[in-house]
């Protein structure tokens, strides 16, 4: 069916054509325009302007790449031209002129933009930014934002990502609570922040890479949450280490790092946890199952966590051995409600060692809903067989190696 | 991948031959999924726009990305280095990428039959897929070049060319500096 003087483009619906134009780089995109009078004008009302390195830099007569002032006063023109919104815009370079940015920005903020991705070395966010109130989602990465006096949030924002942005903690915290819709929040590279503080009503999942001293959430709506420490903070107080738990238990899902679970093992000899995750059902954890600290704050943890039904555990091992760590005190409380509901656990990178025997012995007979026991990278066919020959609670749990 | 014997849904192509497929695969597509939330599933849907060579490749694209997205989603996911945030890529991103690629080698006709379904079907996923491999067709080419590969008909007036290629002189001035050759006839 397919002739060969079929014309198989220009007869795709104007959207379409857009969509494929949306994935040259701006020059080809506009080359196009010559193909014939049906593409003449597909480019001009193109949703999404995506500038890539290519696409403004240019060889200087060194063999150098440098910007290119051509390219700015295209796009100059084709913002002038352009007609109809333009939802979405990126871009990433490693030569900008802000002033033509800035412009760009400015009109951006009159066609309705909805997504933003920026990623321009310590670009100034400018004003125009802070004043495209059809923005849902951002992403920006290098940049300094800084607030002006009379903004009022981002009214329909749901998505945000700051990666390795500067950003005061007084104007983070603004932007945070002055947008009433915004559900996900990426924080990476994050490193200045003595109190991070996160308030919004409508947050649902939050990412944090980077390192903080103190953290405070306020954020009743908040499921999912995911923190990676680049490293573990010293020199701090117990009591602050339970108030960053404390803020985290009405989450759904708690992924963390090991360099946060060594500040929160800091915490001294066994102490329970006098919080409870009335809501936890997954965590993801990094432990070093032979430290008798982590180990037990990772039961700890699982102990206040009733409807927990999936445990993923990453074991990284330190240089220091520990003597053989137990879980025996766990056992004798009849009270706990240990792996009440839980229903699969996996392990990763496990070495084939006592402590990791008797953590796994404690999930087998203390789980009744029990499905399986993942276990990956142990090839040890000893540890497998006393695995084997522990008499597991649920009768229908696996243990599964790969 | 879970084969729970989940709801299966029947998808008519407009030639008539009908495909039985796990509900949650179908819905890969926004179209069918409001038929089936919105307008109460019925057992078949008939898609009057997908032929059966059509519809039967959208279904092995949304099968595979169905069974993706499940075996990313039981695995652990605590990897050393990025914080998992809306651009983050899973480990098994590259597999499914390969997939992709192999996937969008067809002839042009399937391809843009592709684009058309995906865009009917409403599956992003597969339109920005193909949209990009339309988009690396073109790619490189110059303009007679693109004319010859997709059939297309130049109906377009010298004059209207001199006048876009004035009024759009940046993009066109370094193509002369490097493709001398070429002519714009």
């Amino acid at each position: 069916m397919e002739a060969k003087t079929f014309d198989l483009i220009s007869d795709l619906p104007g959207l379409v054509k857009e969509q494929i134009l949306v994935h040259l780089p701006i020059k080809e995109a506009i080359r196009t325009r010559i193909l014939s009078s049906k593409w003449r004008h597909t480019w001009v009302s193109i949703p999404e302007l995506m500038i890539r390195n290519e696409d403004c830099l240019t060889c200087s007569k060194n063999e150098e790449l440098i910007l290119s002032t051509k390219f700015i006063q295209f796009m100059d023109w084709v913002f002038q031209v352009h007609s109809g919104s333009i939802l979405k815009f990126s871009m990433c370079s490693d030569h900008f002129s802000s002033r033509a940015v800035d412009r760009w920005i400015l009109t951006l903020s009159r066609k309705q933009i909805q997504q933003i991705f920026i990623g321009l070395d310590r670009y100034k966010m400018p004003s125009g930014f802070f004043m495209s109130h059809t923005l849902t989602h951002v992403y920006l990465e290098k940049c300094t934002v800084k607030l002006p006096a009379k903004f009022n949030g981002f009214k329909m924002l749901r998505e945000l990502g700051l990666k390795y942005c500067i950003i005061s903690e007084e104007h983070f915290e603004k932007l945070v609570s002055s947008s009433p819709f915004l559900e996900n929040l990426s924080l990476e590279l994050f490193n200045d922040f003595n109190m991070l503080r996160i308030c919004s009503r409508s947050l649902r999942k939050f990412d944090f890479w980077g390192e903080f001293k103190y953290i405070h959430l306020d954020t009743p709506r908040l499921a999912k949450v995911c923190i990676r420490k680049f490293i573990p903070t010293y020199d701090m107080r117990y009591s602050s280490l339970v108030n960053d738990l404390e803020c985290l238990k009405d989450v759904e899902m708690l992924d963390i790092n090991k360099h946060f679970v060594m500040d929160l093992a800091k915490g001294g000899s066994i102490n329970k946890l006098p919080i409870k995750f009335e809501k936890l059902k997954e965590i993801k954890i990094e432990i070093n199952v032979e430290d008798q600290k982590e180990f037990d704050l990772s039961l700890d943890l699982f102990r206040s966590a009733p409807l927990l039904e999936h445990v993923w555990i990453k074991a990284y091992s330190s240089k220091t051995i520990a003597s053989v760590v137990s879980a025996n005190s766990f056992s004798a409380d009849s009270r706990n409600y240990l792996f009440e509901c839980l229903q699969t656990v996996s392990i990763f990178n496990l070495s084939a060692s006592e402590s990791a025997l008797s953590l796994i012995q404690l999930v087998l007979v203390s789980a009744p809903a029990l499905k399986k026991v993942v276990l990956s990278k142990i090839n040890s066919s000893v540890f497998f067989n006393k695995l084997s020959q522990i008499e597991k609670l649920s009768k229908e749990a696996q243990i599964i190696l790969c | 991948m879970a084969d729970n014997g989940g709801k299966k849904i029947t998808l008519k192509s407009s030639d008539g031959e009908e495909f039985e497929v796990p509900e949650v695969v179908a819905m890969e597509s926004q179209t069918i999924r409001h038929v089936i939330e919105d307008v109460c599933a019925k057992n078949s849907i008939p898609l009057l726009n997908v032929n059966s060579k059509i519809l039967s490749k959208v279904i092995e694209y949304c099968k595979k990305h169905v069974a993706a997205a499940e075996a990313a989603a039981s695995k652990a996911s605590t990897e050393e280095g990025t914080a998992a945030a809306a651009s983050v890529t899973k480990p098994s991103d590259e597999d499914l990428k390969t997939w992709d690629a192999e996937f969008v080698k067809v002839d042009k006709g399937t391809l843009f039959n592709l684009i058309l379904a995906a865009n009917y079907l409403h599956i992003p996923g597969l339109l920005d897929l193909t949209c990009q491999a339309a988009a690396d067709m073109i790619k490189g080419k110059s303009a007679k070049e693109i004319r010859k590969f997709f059939n297309l008909k130049n109906c377009i007036s010298p004059e209207e060319e001199e006048e876009i290629r004035r009024e759009n002189q940046w993009a066109f001035e370094e193509e002369k500096r490097t493709r001398a050759f070429d002519a714009y006839a």
